[in-house]
């Protein structure tokens, strides 16, 4: 036991007083804090500035005398959005709108639904429930959340008249079966296909540059003369395609596991165009240059593979925190401010496309700002190169 | 201009870490790994720079290489600056020291194209330049072998034919025989030799001081980043060998110090 108790001491010393290590364990959590609070924040008046189109079938006239109509009444005034009644007309226009993505949700009421409801006796053999029909589109955002806002609503609104079993709620899910493909691919796939990426790039770029320093093969190349930033450009180049190579045959392994991961969902590569596919390579090839140069420079910070191995770790834990919204469909923003935010840009456009959701600017700029955070770090690798402290750290 | 190499005054401290202010008992928060340095070596000459550990010898080959910079002071090379000048300097030396290695995974003749095309050299230069240097070293027959499978000697060898490729006016080579044969170093000794008759500057480094007494013209002893002797070679072993004169300096600053922390 004593043995045990100096081994436990030496480790924690080890941890406890070396700055690096300890920079190394509060690291992450101060980036992921301030990640997720700039994130939250953006989100948050995102979606106070989201509004619901809803249209309503026979709805129910205002009973002054009814609490559950007014509550009804009030119900539908607090949506933020439109709530418009349509009679009995255009139902099959309005289930295409909500298809495209126009109308977020249609609620279908039985006719003279207070009576309806006051009349039905769930105590009485044969008798039959007053309907409410809510019809909406899972793989659209929206229509998910107002769906889910609304049968809540309904939810509630029975249990408080005492019998539980007033009415019946009838949903009707407008996507089609690719579309609830199309929905899990942009949810897993963009989180995953970074993570992969980061990976990859952790795992050559720690043996490139800090195994180089600890080989003694990286003052061969200084005394030539080749330029710094000539140097950090060919290697972080390198790496990137590297990096590009071991992230992507993850990420073929994995979509070559995905129809027996997905089993009973309907995936097509004809779910998306030609143009899809040049969207989400073209920020694969963004964002794995922006890991990797942040990689390379961790790793010139190190003496050994060993450290640029600690010091790299932290950066997957932000990658998993970047990817991690997207994956439990949290957040699908098309806000331009979030594609300041490194990773968390690239894992969003990624979400955008794959949900054919394609945003343009959105898209452009995250390809732009990934570009300028890469330039930035390849001059930044480029000093590092030339800083002696850093290459000759005894 | 001046042709060679002239070090002019070159002064460089180290910061201590608190670990390292422990290691050697001190206070300094800093250490002089060289002091106020100053020598020259002519074009056509083999200058010995000698020293025990720690006496900035590396120190000083570093910042020659352009690899670190000096606090105070310089070093010029034909003419030009190791502190403004580095990039075209670099271009001007070659360098080699043991903490410089090559990467395992690549052949000689790999290594020798990749840093043939850092140094711009064409095809056919680079070709002519192989051919001579792979034969004189005798690389040719390992030249498809990958590092990591050479002997120490392959690898010096491969090293020394890298480091001079593109034909550098100055060459700086620290412990070049370090770990070989007697053949491999003799090889390595000649070619110093073939080197200082084609009119090249050439800075050694080396603890083998039968090394330096048999190529070098002439000699600097550095300790604690000084110079405390320096002389033509055949002159200053008229009277005593080199070792001796090493090591009654050592005792003579040792003793110096020592006086210095009492008062």
């Amino acid at each position: 036991m004593k043995n045990v108790l100096t081994i436990i001491k030496k480790e924690l010393k080890r941890f406890f007083t070396d700055p690096r290590m300890i920079l190394a364990l509060v690291l992450p959590g101060i980036i992921m804090m301030v990640m997720y609070t700039a994130i939250g924040a953006i989100i948050e008046s995102v979606q106070k500035k989201t509004t619901y189109a809803i249209i309503t079938v026979n709805k129910p006239e205002t009973v002054a005398s009814s609490e559950f109509s007014l509550g009804l009444d009030a119900f539908h005034k607090s949506l933020p959005g439109n709530v418009v009644d349509i009679g009995d007309t255009n139902k099959e226009y309005v289930l295409e709108q909500i298809e495209k993505g126009d109308v977020d949700l249609l609620v279908v009421y039985e006719d003279d639904f207070w009576n309806a409801v006051e009349a039905y006796n769930s105590a009485v053999p044969g008798a039959i429930a007053p309907k409410v029909e809510l019809y909406f589109n899972s793989s659209k955002e929206k229509s998910s959340q107002v769906y889910s806002m609304y049968s809540r609503f309904l939810d509630d609104l029975e249990t408080k008249m005492i019998d539980v079993n007033k009415f019946d709620i009838d949903l009707k899910d407008t996507a089609k079966p690719t579309d609830l493909g199309i929905m899990l691919i942009s949810m897993i796939l963009p989180g995953m296909l970074v993570i992969f990426l980061s990976t990859g790039s952790m795992s050559v770029v720690t043996e490139s540059i800090a195994g180089e320093k600890e080989r003694g093969t990286i003052a061969a190349l200084l005394v030539t003369p080749i330029k710094r930033s000539e140097l950090a450009l060919g290697k972080a180049t390198a790496l990137s395609i590297a990096s590009l190579a071991s992230g992507l045959s993850s990420f073929i392994g994995m979509i070559v596991s995905l129809p027996s991961m997905m089993a009973g969902v309907e995936l097509e590569m004809s779910m998306y165009s030609v143009g899809d596919y040049f969207a989400v390579f073209a920020i694969l090839i963004a964002t794995v240059m922006l890991v990797t140069i942040i990689m390379c420079m961790l790793s010139a910070m190190a003496k050994s593979v060993k450290e640029a191995t600690g010091f790299t770790g932290p950066i997957m834990l932000v990658v998993v925190a970047a990817a991690f919204p997207t994956m439990l469909g949290m957040v699908s923003s098309t806000n331009l401010a979030l594609t300041l935010i490194p990773i968390f840009n690239s894992v969003q456009c990624l979400a955008q496309i794959l949900s054919k959701n394609f945003n343009v600017g959105y898209f452009i700029m995250t390809l732009v700002m990934n570009l300028v955070y890469t330039v930035l770090g390849v001059f930044v690798l480029g000093k590092m190169f030339n800083n002696e402290k850093i290459m000759f750290r005894q | 201009m001046v042709e060679g190499l002239k070090v002019i005054n070159l002064k460089k401290t180290f910061k201590l870490s608190a670990k390292q202010q422990k290691l050697e008992k001190t206070k300094d928060k800093v250490r002089k790994a060289v002091d106020g340095l100053s020598f020259e070596a002519y074009k056509g000459e083999i200058y010995g720079l000698l020293g025990p550990n720690g006496a900035g010898k590396t120190t000083t080959l570093r910042v020659i290489a352009t690899l670190i910079k000096p606090d105070e002071g310089d070093v010029i090379i034909d003419g030009l600056s190791v502190v403004k000048d580095a990039g075209k300097v670099r271009g001007k030396i070659g360098f080699l020291t043991s903490d410089m290695k090559l990467e395992a995974f690549f052949t000689p003749n790999y290594l020798f194209d990749f840093f043939a095309s850092l140094y711009g050299m064409g095809e056919e230069k680079t070709k002519s330049r192989k051919d001579k240097l792979f034969k004189m070293f005798g690389i040719d027959k390992f030249a498809e072998v990958k590092v990591s499978d050479l002997s120490s000697g392959m690898k010096q060898k491969t090293s020394l034919a890298i480091s001079i490729l593109h034909d550098p006016d100055v060459i700086v080579f620290d412990e070049p025989t370090n770990g070989l044969d007697v053949t491999t170093a003799k090889t390595v000794t000649d070619f110093l030799i073939g080197m200082k008759e084609e009119g090249k500057t050439i800075i050694l480094s080396s603890h083998v001081l039968s090394l330096i007494e048999k190529v070098c013209d002439r000699v600097g002893i550095i300790m604690k980043g000084k110079m405390v002797v320096e002389g033509r070679v055949d002159e200053l072993i008229k009277e005593k060998d080199l070792e001796t004169i090493f090591i009654e300096k050592s005792k003579e600053v040792e003793n110096d110090e020592k006086c210095a922390d009492n008062n």
